[in-house]
């Protein structure tokens, strides 16, 4: 496989990723998983002790949808802007239509009367199969935060 | 010597206490205030004895009980035409001045310090400067006002701690689940002081407090963990499985110089013992040693409820989450106990069906108050007469995904949700097939943590336990319903702190304190209130 040009294809993928998070639309993010999924947020310690428990749990895409429409329509939060931060994406292991791959991210989020703070910092460990229109999707997505600790509220996914 | 001063009590040498309440100076017989209306009232308050006066050394509460504490502060104006009374008066109008208001340098050569001079002095002769919160008093229209410097003063913050969360109540720690073996243990935080949870050789749970008695280290790092003993890492003093002090390092000197003193008893120097109650596999510990035992304590019908959840089935701990919420750990509180909102701000419960105004639900205090109970039975999602001041109620959502929310019944009665609140800090929530333990863990008046335990049975099947996980979406920091609320907490946080001297009303379902067979009440917190407040005694 041509690394570099795997690379390249990843870097892509993230950014393209992490702008559906930041800048929307929203609807955007289902379409990066495959319609069978699995997409957690969990602390570190649950998932180093083996305790299954995540903070949003999604199964499928549809699942994923109806958390946008939560967000859209029903959850009542202050507004904010947020800035994922993905780095240190490395290929864990490879093959022609799957891959494993990890990377950090932190979220920087700005609440409209507070400066800017670190909400979140932590990493992916995700698993990626080969799309029927080219490219990647997330067929499973860990985000794995450090600390159990969260800012009051995570409202969009990470 | 007139009548009234025959009754009175001197409160030290230059104060005396009469009997129709005044308070005056012993020397010169100016009034200094009223025991009813002013900050003087605060300072006859009984006060309890603090818990230890130092590590395992317990003073008799009785030493303390009944003595009115001394008025450090409320000197006599006359008596400040001592020195010099032209830069007396100076001083007295400075310091009667906001900050704002003062120039710097205008005392001149006067050392305000030097007269006894000070702000919470000035504060004693002007009455139109603002109140000190020793000098608070609560609205008058019982339990249907709350002031709002409860939510932001310090000095109620500390008050709360100390006969709040280290006064006769059990603390929610854990659950003996998280305890499985000798020598297990957990930390964890009752009010805002981290103590550690132990079993110990003999398989019997043991609490005490994570601060070294030698020079107060918080010790032990660790959440869950395992150990044969407990070793401060300053200076490697050494303690069992039960807080005592084992081993200190040097105790007899090195090559027959230095050690500890000769009278240095390590017995006298355990770490501070909590007591411990366990009941169903849930672990509950108290600083105080005279708090009644916790069955009694749970009162029957909280027990009810309790055991419905509780029954005896060995839990299976799903996993933790914790939250830092910007608010007063009394607006959870709050929350928790507030059907009225749920119909309102939570427009996923409303639109599922899962809570709502118009289902059969009912509001259960115990006799004290400081325990309540929401429960409700589960219905349809259809607009009805009654959801139409629901203006968020949406009957066109439907989940793509529908095992999202695929509750079964579980319990043995109807009830679908029974939120329960245990004084002082624990909320256990049933929610369909959700299950946690929300402890509130209060870090300052502003900011308090909520930790959270979802939990099964281990009797449950896969089916079961995918079930709770999915639920659990509802529910913590990103929860499609829970979330709504740690956002609120924050917004009313924001709201009330510049407004210390206003008030919330809580009058929905009248001024009372009493169960109720509907949601539209704000009675729970009302009771509450009513045991705060004779628990604070403010
Ligand atoms: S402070 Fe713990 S041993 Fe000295
Ligand atoms: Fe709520």
């Amino acid at each position: 496989m041509d690394v570099h040009g795997l690379r390249d294809q990843l870097e892509d993928l993230y950014a393209r990723y992490v702008e559906s998070l930041d800048d929307g639309p929203l609807d955007l993010w289902p379409e990066f998983f495959s319609v069978r999924c699995l997409y957690l947020i969990l602390p570190r310690d649950n998932y180093e002790r083996g305790l299954p428990l995540a903070v949003m749990r999604c199964e499928s895409r549809d699942m994923l949808i109806d958390r946008v429409t939560a967000i859209r329509e029903t959850m009542l939060y202050e507004q904010r802007y947020l800035r994922h931060h993905v780095t240190n994406i490395r290929v864990r292991a490879a093959a022609a239509d799957a891959l494993e791959v990890s990377a950090n991210f932190s979220v920087i989020e700005v609440l409209p009367d507070d400066l800017p703070r670190v909400a979140m910092v932590g990493r992916y460990l995700d698993k990626l199969v080969a799309s029927p229109h080219g490219g990647w999707w997330f067929a499973e997505k860990l985000c794995i935060y450090d600390s159990l600790l969260v800012a009051n509220s995570i409202i969009y996914p990470v | 010597m007139n009548e009234s001063t025959r009754e009175a009590i001197h409160l030290d040498d230059n104060r005396v206490l009469h009997a129709d309440g005044r308070v005056s100076c012993v020397h010169c017989s100016a009034e200094l205030g009223h025991r009813d209306t002013d900050y003087l009232a605060q300072a006859l308050r009984r006060e309890r004895a603090p818990e230890a006066s130092g590590p395992n050394i317990r003073v008799k509460a009785e030493v303390f009980v009944d003595q009115p504490m001394v008025l450090r502060q409320a000197l006599c104006p006359n008596a400040m035409w001592c020195c010099k009374p032209k830069s007396c008066r100076r001083a007295m109008r400075f310091f009667a001045r906001p900050a704002s208001r003062r120039r710097e340098n205008e005392l001149g050569s006067i050392a305000p310090s030097a007269h006894g001079y000070n702000d919470s002095l000035a504060t004693g002769v002007n009455m139109n400067s603002p109140l000190p919160s020793s000098r608070r008093v609560w609205p008058n229209a019982g339990y249907s006002r709350v002031p709002y410097w409860l939510y932001t003063d310090q000095e109620i913050f500390e008050r709360e701690m100390t006969r709040i969360f280290r006064g006769p109540s059990w603390s929610f720690v854990g659950f003996a689940a998280e305890l499985p073996e000798s020598g297990s243990f957990k930390t964890t935080s009752i009010g805002n002081r981290s103590v550690i949870i132990c079993r110990n050789r003999d398989g019997e749970l043991r609490g005490f407090v994570n601060r070294c008695a030698h020079r107060g280290v918080k010790f032990c790092r660790e959440r869950l963990g395992q150990t044969s003993r407990f070793t401060c890492p300053y200076h490697q003093w050494t303690y069992d499985l039960n807080g005592a002090l084992k081993g200190v390092p040097f105790q007899g000197g090195v090559k027959g110089q230095g050690g500890m003193a000769s009278d240095f008893d390590p017995k006298q120097h355990g770490l501070q013992q909590l007591r411990i109650a366990e009941h169903h596999g849930v672990v509950f510990a108290s600083f105080d040693e005279h708090t009644e035992d916790f069955l009694d304590y749970l009162g029957e019908a909280n027990r009810y409820y309790f055991e419905r959840v509780f029954d005896g089935r060995d839990i299976r701990i799903l996993g933790y989450t914790r939250q830092l919420i910007p608010g007063n750990w009394k607006l959870m509180f709050e929350n928790i106990k507030d059907p009225y909102h749920a119909s309102l701000l939570h427009v996923f419960l409303v639109t599922f069906g899962l809570f709502r105004a118009d289902q059969e639900s009912q509001v259960k205090m115990d006799p004290t108050g400081r325990h309540g109970l929401l429960i409700s039975r589960r219905g349809s999602q259809t607009a009805s007469e009654h959801t139409k001041d629901i203006a968020n109620l949406r009957t066109d959502f439907k989940l793509r995904d529908p095992r999202l929310l695929d509750p079964v019944k579980e319990f043995k009665d109807s009830a679908t949700v029974v939120m329960q609140t245990l004084w002082p800090n624990l909320i256990i929530q049933q929610q369909s097939n959700t299950l946690a333990m929300r402890q509130i863990q209060p870090r300052s008046p502003q900011e308090f943590e909520l930790s959270w335990t979802f939990f099964g049975y281990a009797d449950d099947d896969e089916a079961m336990t995918l079930r709770r996980l999915r639920q659990a979406n509802l529910m913590s920091a990103s929860g499609l319903v829970s979330g709504d609320d740690s956002e609120i907490i924050k917004l009313a946080q924001d709201g009330l702190t510049a407004y210390p001297d206003d008030e919330a009303l809580l009058a929905m379902g009248g001024h009372d304190t009493q169960d109720e067979d509907h949601m539209v009440t704000e009675a729970a917190i009302r009771a509450f209130y009513k045991h705060y407040r004779a628990v604070m005694e403010i």
